[in-house]
């Protein structure tokens, strides 16, 4: 009898368990459900339909109407402004990476020191530029780096480096690297508060034994925090990756597309197709820039994200070599 | 507990939602039912514009049409006209147009028509009243469709022209007046220099290079006084020779122009910053006394007076080459018109606001100095006490020049219009003036050839997929070869021309 009601019990106890978990996942989905519709509405949906207006030579009013097939997308793989455009992403993407990924690192190593006193404040003055409203960081920037009695030509003069005005954003190179210098300047922080996580969520206890092995700085860095970083960085560099890719405000309010097209990027030439205000606006072609655009980065993306795949990967593999015994 | 945690979460999301939901409608409600006195039934109208100068003018006469007729209200929001086309784009897709709307070169009558979206007007313009209008404003395609008014003008359609504004501040600063004022290139290169050398932070010129179609259209005014075969003409018809048939952006005039300006800019008789900001920040420092001329339209000159509260300036034709005459193209069309929506519910109350529209806002535009009126009798009998704007609404009377149209000739070039638009290159007078002076563009003739080649290769192949459609259409309906440049191009001279 005891037996019996045992086993009894031991079948009911796990149906219990069960059906908890059922109603658990219930109630996530159903917290889900809200942003998943959002999420379906406002982007997915968008998306696709896209891919539908790519496909047509349609000016927005109306209708859908005005079928070309794949006339849009030729003509987009023919159009040398187009490919300017995307150079110049690539461009502003490739720098900005470049620039900000060892130069944030640096100062999130500066500031983990447990030794640095105002961490905090230093944290949020870098921060700061994060969350300001990059529309009116161009403006400003734009007076900032203006011709006339404007603040970064009047001090480079007064430090005695110029002898003449340059005219940053009237000529097509330095305005280019005026939009790259800003827009690093405005994602810094965040980068460096992604490393400074990173770094925090390293283990104490290896670093402790190198102490007592008596490693340097230096040895610590090359052979602990660096390799021990590598997942961390790929995913860091996925994200400064994307984010990059992406820059539309800041262009519109600081140079416009620069002079002459020099500084025009990818999400700028799209805008200028989709909502022209001379002539008709051509959402069919643009959807059909915004697809070649898209694909790229989607490319772009997996490529990191098997990086970042591959390097936690082979973080987990020295794990297991070392604890089987090995190096 | 926790489960009581997460309905509550819900309930007041829920309830938050509905809320928010709500209190829209009861707005409404609220308006719809607050005048109960009166016999006639409360109506609210909306109207949509796109003409900030006219804001002041609006506010002002909805006040006294309100007095007059009490159960009518008119709800004018403020859009930033840089978004209208957006916000009128929106309006189409779901059907939901305002009672009364501007128009919008973006979505042309001819589509509107098309598409069913707007009222007939035709009771409130029988032929007297048609008559009191300039000649051209009732064109096919822009405020008439198959014979019927759709489309009511807002300003005058002889507008805008590109004037020099003076600052007389900054002339008495440099010891000079108003007579000094140049009138053509090599007097304002010797006005310059004298303007430079009283003092180092103020320029002569200033521009504000980025505003493309400005300095497009600028460019093609002065430009007329040197090649006037090419029209000076705004969008994808500027640099276009009426007389030939085909573009010439790469003719005398553009290119000498163009090097003109880049020549004051080598010279520091342009501002430094033209190059990087817009024409209001231009305005903005040429009423600052930064700069003692600035290129602009005529409608700067209430801007200037209302926005930026300068008075102390005057209009002045743009100096040409050698002084000689330029004029821009009045093809007859109304670029500034209102539509009436279609599926609008108070077509009675829409037409008592029209009528007071054509009989006191025209005069408002007036008086207040904003521009000139469609009503002709109304620009010569109307006393306005603003000198600045008679000033400049003489410059731009002797500006205008009736021109030949492809459209009155052949309907048929309105469909070419529409295939252009995807075809035609992006580049434009304006940007390419950019470049140049930027340095990017060292082949400036070269650039301009480039670029009519392109126009011409995509308005041949806007011709022939129109009429591979089946519609009559050959670039013979562009050329004019009896246009003589400065001559009003009447109705007879399309009838020389024969069908």
């Amino acid at each position: 009898m005891s037996a019996q009601t045992s086993v009894v019990a031991g079948q009911k106890a796990p149906a219990a368990s069960v059906r908890r978990e059922r109603i658990r996942y219930r109630w996530a989905y159903l917290f889900i459900l809200p942003q998943l519709l959002f999420f379906i509405i406002f982007t997915m949906y968008p998306i696709l339909m896209s891919y539908v207006y790519a496909f047509y030579d349609w000016s927005g009013f109306g209708p859908l109407s005005n079928f070309v097939g794949f006339d849009n997308l030729i003509k987009i793989l023919h159009d040398e402004q187009f490919w300017n455009a995307f150079r110049n992403s690539l461009l502003y993407m490739a720098a900005k990476t470049v620039i900000l990924m060892p130069a944030t690192l640096m100062m999130a190593l500066i500031l983990n020191q447990a030794f640095f006193k105002g961490k905090v404040f230093y944290r949020t003055v870098y921060f700061l530029p994060v969350v300001t409203t990059t529309s009116i960081v161009g403006i400003i920037m734009k007076f900032i780096f203006g011709n006339d009695q404007a603040l970064v030509n009047e001090l480079l003069m007064a430090l005695g480096i110029l002898s003449e005005p340059v005219p940053w954003l009237g000529q097509a190179g330095t305005a280019m690297l005026v939009l790259i210098f800003v827009g690093s300047w405005k994602f810094f922080g965040m980068m460096m508060v992604y490393w400074l996580a990173g770094l925090q969520s390293l283990p104490g206890d290896v670093y402790e034994a190198a102490k007592v092995d008596g490693a340097s700085y230096w040895q610590t860095m090359r052979s602990i925090t660096l390799p021990l970083l590598m997942p961390v960085a790929a995913v860091i560099l996925l994200l400064t990756v994307v984010n990059s890719m992406h820059v539309f405000d800041l262009v519109k309010t600081l140079t416009n597309g620069g002079p002459f097209f020099a500084t025009e990027t990818v999400d700028l030439y799209i805008y200028n197709y989709a909502f022209s205000t001379s002539g008709f606006p051509q959402i069919g072609y643009a959807s059909a820039a915004g697809i070649v655009f898209g694909l790229t980065v989607f490319l772009i993306t997996l490529v990191l994200g098997w990086l970042a795949k591959l390097s936690k990967d082979g973080k987990d593999a020295r794990h297991t070599q070392s604890a089987k015994g090995g190096l | 507990m926790k489960k009581a945690f997460s309905i509550g979460m819900l309930s007041v999301l829920a309830i938050g939602s509905i809320l928010s939901g709500c209190s829209g409608s009861q707005d409404a409600q609220q308006k719809e039912g607050s005048d109960s006195s009166g016999d006639k039934k409360p109506v609210t109208i909306t109207f949509w514009h796109r003409w900030p100068e006219s804001q002041p003018v609006f506010e002002k006469a909805v006040k006294e049409f309100e007095a007059k007729y009490p159960n009518i209200k008119v709800d004018i929001p403020s859009i930033a006209s840089a978004q209208y086309a957006a916000q009128l784009q929106a309006a189409v897709a779901s059907n939901d147009l305002p009672d009364i709307f501007s128009n919008q070169s973006a979505v042309p009558t001819d589509q509107l028509y098309q598409l069913g979206l707007i009222h007939d007007l035709d009771d409130l313009f029988p032929q007297k009243k048609k008559d009191e209008f300039y000649e051209g404003t009732w064109t096919e395609g822009f405020t008439t469709m198959d014979g019927k008014v759709y489309a009511m003008p807002h300003f005058t359609p002889r507008r805008f022209a590109h004037v020099m504004y003076y600052n007389l501040d900054v002339l008495k600063k440099a010891g000079l007046t108003e007579k000094d004022v140049p009138k053509s290139w090599d007097e304002l290169i010797a006005v310059g220099k004298k303007i430079r050398e009283k003092s180092s932070d103020v320029y002569p010129l200033i521009l504000g290079v980025k505003t493309d179609w400005l300095m497009g259209g600028f460019i093609g005014q002065m430009a007329s006084a040197i090649t006037p075969d090419i029209l000076p003409n705004d969008g994808a018809y500027a640099g276009f020779n009426y007389k030939k048939g085909e573009y010439e952006h790469n003719s005398a005039g553009i290119v000498q122009t163009m090097k003109f300006i880049k020549q004051l800019q080598d010279d520091k008789l342009l501002h430094p910053n033209s190059l990087v900001i817009d024409y209001r920040e231009a305005s903005a420092l040429f009423a600052g006394g930064k700069a003692a001329f600035v290129i602009d339209g005529t409608f700067l000159t209430s801007e200037l007076q209302q926005n930026n509260k300068f008075s102390n300036f005057g209009v002045a034709p743009l100096p040409t080459k050698d002084g000689k005459p330029q004029y821009y193209a009045f093809q007859g069309e109304t670029k500034a018109s209102v539509h009436v929506s279609k599926n609008t519910k108070h077509y009675e109350e829409v037409k008592l606001f029209l009528q007071f529209y054509m009989d006191r806002i025209y005069q408002l535009e007036l008086e207040m100095g904003v521009e000139g009126s469609p009503i002709i009798a109304q620009n010569q009998n109307t006393k306005v006490d603003n000198p600045q704007f008679v000033q400049a609404q003489k410059i731009q009377d002797q500006t205008f020049v009736l021109s030949p149209h492809q459209y009155v000739r052949n309907l048929a070039a309105i469909k070419v219009n529409t295939e252009l638009n995807g075809k035609k290159p992006k580049e434009n007078l304006g940007k390419i003036l950019e470049g140049y002076m930027a340095g990017q563009i060292k082949d400036l003739e070269g650039t301009l050839d480039k670029l009519s080649a392109d126009y011409n290769t995509a308005l041949q192949d806007s011709i022939k997929k129109v009429s591979g459609g089946g519609a009559k259409v050959s670039l013979k309906d562009f050329t004019f070869p009896n246009w003589t440049p400065f001559e009003p191009y009447t109705k007879n001279k399309y009838d020389e021309l024969g069908k």
